[in-house]
């Protein structure tokens, strides 16, 4: 382009004095868009995928067994599925056993007045209502709903969480 | 006929110096030029470059601690590999699995155990290695893009450790998992999704066991192998190890 002579124009840019590079531009947009999208997808199709659709995990809600297994005053760890059963006068809750820090199996205090849970990982102390007393943990232990099916079977559902901490009267 | 025309008898006489020579790829030479051939065509001996600063191999300047994290890289894949033969990551066998290796398997127990301290020392020496590029300054310009490397090949190897501690299925790669996993969920707004992707599900059992496998035995080695690639490719391209001036 030094050489401001015609005579060494391209014979392309001769015939009309220019290219269209409209064109190509959109060509490239058109490509990049494509591949852009194409990568997207393919990242989102892998996040997807690795999602599972179907959990063959054990139900969240369970039968504990007949209310006459809890007399009153009771407390009765349910093995394998984290949850303690509490029969009191005024009715039965099924409380987490799992710590609200990192969830580790609590181990319930038997015969102290203030703390009814322990954590065996990180110290965390919970009140018999579930209650932070101290240490990492950040939230109360949850209650779980607890309903009685048409069997006398007492069944606790622990994916639903019973905020208002109610008792089920039997 | 003529010389040039095949022969069969004269091919196999040829074969073993054919072979021998697409092996080495040299011929014969004077003994000294066999020696240095020796050396320059060797990949094992060219993790280092054939020309290198004296001052880079001072012993007390590096100490090796990046190729000692190297071939702990390899001892791992080794023993792991063999470890293979014998696990299942399954939740009825995988338990069964270890203590057959440290029981039952002849040498299964050494393997195991080669496995288990190479993985702590990795560990160990992958940070001394950090140290050492730190104290030295060799992260500066132009080495800036290696320490980064450097950062993935280290969170690569904790990775590792991490997958690797669910494997034996007992009460501590349980809980340690457990424990693990729910820090994973602390993370802000994609907590609860990291924690499910990672575990395939809401608990640690058969998904999370079989991810971690796959991620422990295929994915992050593969992953690992690639950046140590690069790492070592730019340790050349960086002009070479740091080393102290000439004084």
């Amino acid at each position: 382009m030094q050489n401001s002579s015609n005579a060494t124009t391209l014979p392309m840019d001769a015939a009309d004095g220019m290219v269209n590079e409209d064109r190509r531009g959109f060509v490239k947009k058109l490509g990049v868009t494509a591949l852009a999208l194409g990568v997207v997808g393919a990242v989102v199709e892998c996040g997807r995928f690795l999602k599972p659709n179907v959990l063959y995990e054990p139900s969240r809600v369970f039968k504990v067994g007949e209310v006459n297994q809890f007399p009153f005053g009771s407390r009765t760890v349910i093995e394998g599925k984290a949850v303690e059963i509490v029969r009191e006068k005024d009715g039965v809750y099924a409380i987490s056993l799992v710590c609200t820090h990192l969830g580790c199996l609590l181990k319930p205090v038997l015969n102290d007045q203030e703390i009814g849970y322990s954590c065996p990982c990180h110290g965390s102390n919970f009140s018999p209502k579930g209650d932070v007393l101290g240490g990492p943990a950040p939230r109360a232990l949850p209650w779980y709903d607890v309903y009685m099916d048409n069997t006398g079977n007492l069944v606790v559902d622990a994916s639903k969480e019973n905020q208002k901490r109610t008792k089920l009267v039997v | 006929m003529s010389e040039s025309a095949y022969s069969l008898q004269e091919s196999i006489k040829q074969l073993p110096g054919n072979i021998k020579e697409s092996v080495f790829r040299r011929e014969g030479g004077t003994p000294e030029q066999e020696q240095a051939a020796a050396i320059f065509g060797n990949v094992f001996l060219h993790l280092h470059p054939a020309r290198v600063h004296i001052n880079s191999l001072r012993l007390s300047y590096t100490y090796g601690l990046g190729l000692i994290s190297f071939f702990l890289f390899l001892l791992l894949t080794a023993s792991g590999v063999l470890l293979m033969f014998y696990y299942t990551p399954a939740t009825q066998l995988a338990y069964r699995n270890m203590k057959d290796l440290e029981y039952v398997v002849s040498f299964g127990i050494v393997l195991r155990n080669v496995h288990r301290w190479s993985a702590h020392a990795m560990v160990a020496f992958v940070f001394l290695h950090m140290c050492r590029v730190f104290y030295t300054g060799s992260y500066k310009a132009p080495r800036e893009f290696n320490w980064i490397i450097g950062v993935c090949l280290l969170l690569l190897t904790l990775f590792l450790s991490f997958t690797g501690y669910l494997l034996p299925w007992d009460q501590l790669a349980f809980w340690a998992i457990t424990v693990g996993s729910n820090i994973a969920a602390y993370t802000p707004w994609i907590g609860d999704s990291v924690r499910f992707l990672m575990l395939g599900g809401n608990e640690v059992g058969q998904m999370a066991l079989l991810r971690f496998y796959v991620l422990h035995v295929a994915l992050l080695p593969l992953v690992a192998v690639v950046l140590l690639a690069v790492h070592f490719w730019r340790i050349r391209k960086d002009g070479g190890l740091s080393r102290p001036q000439n004084s």
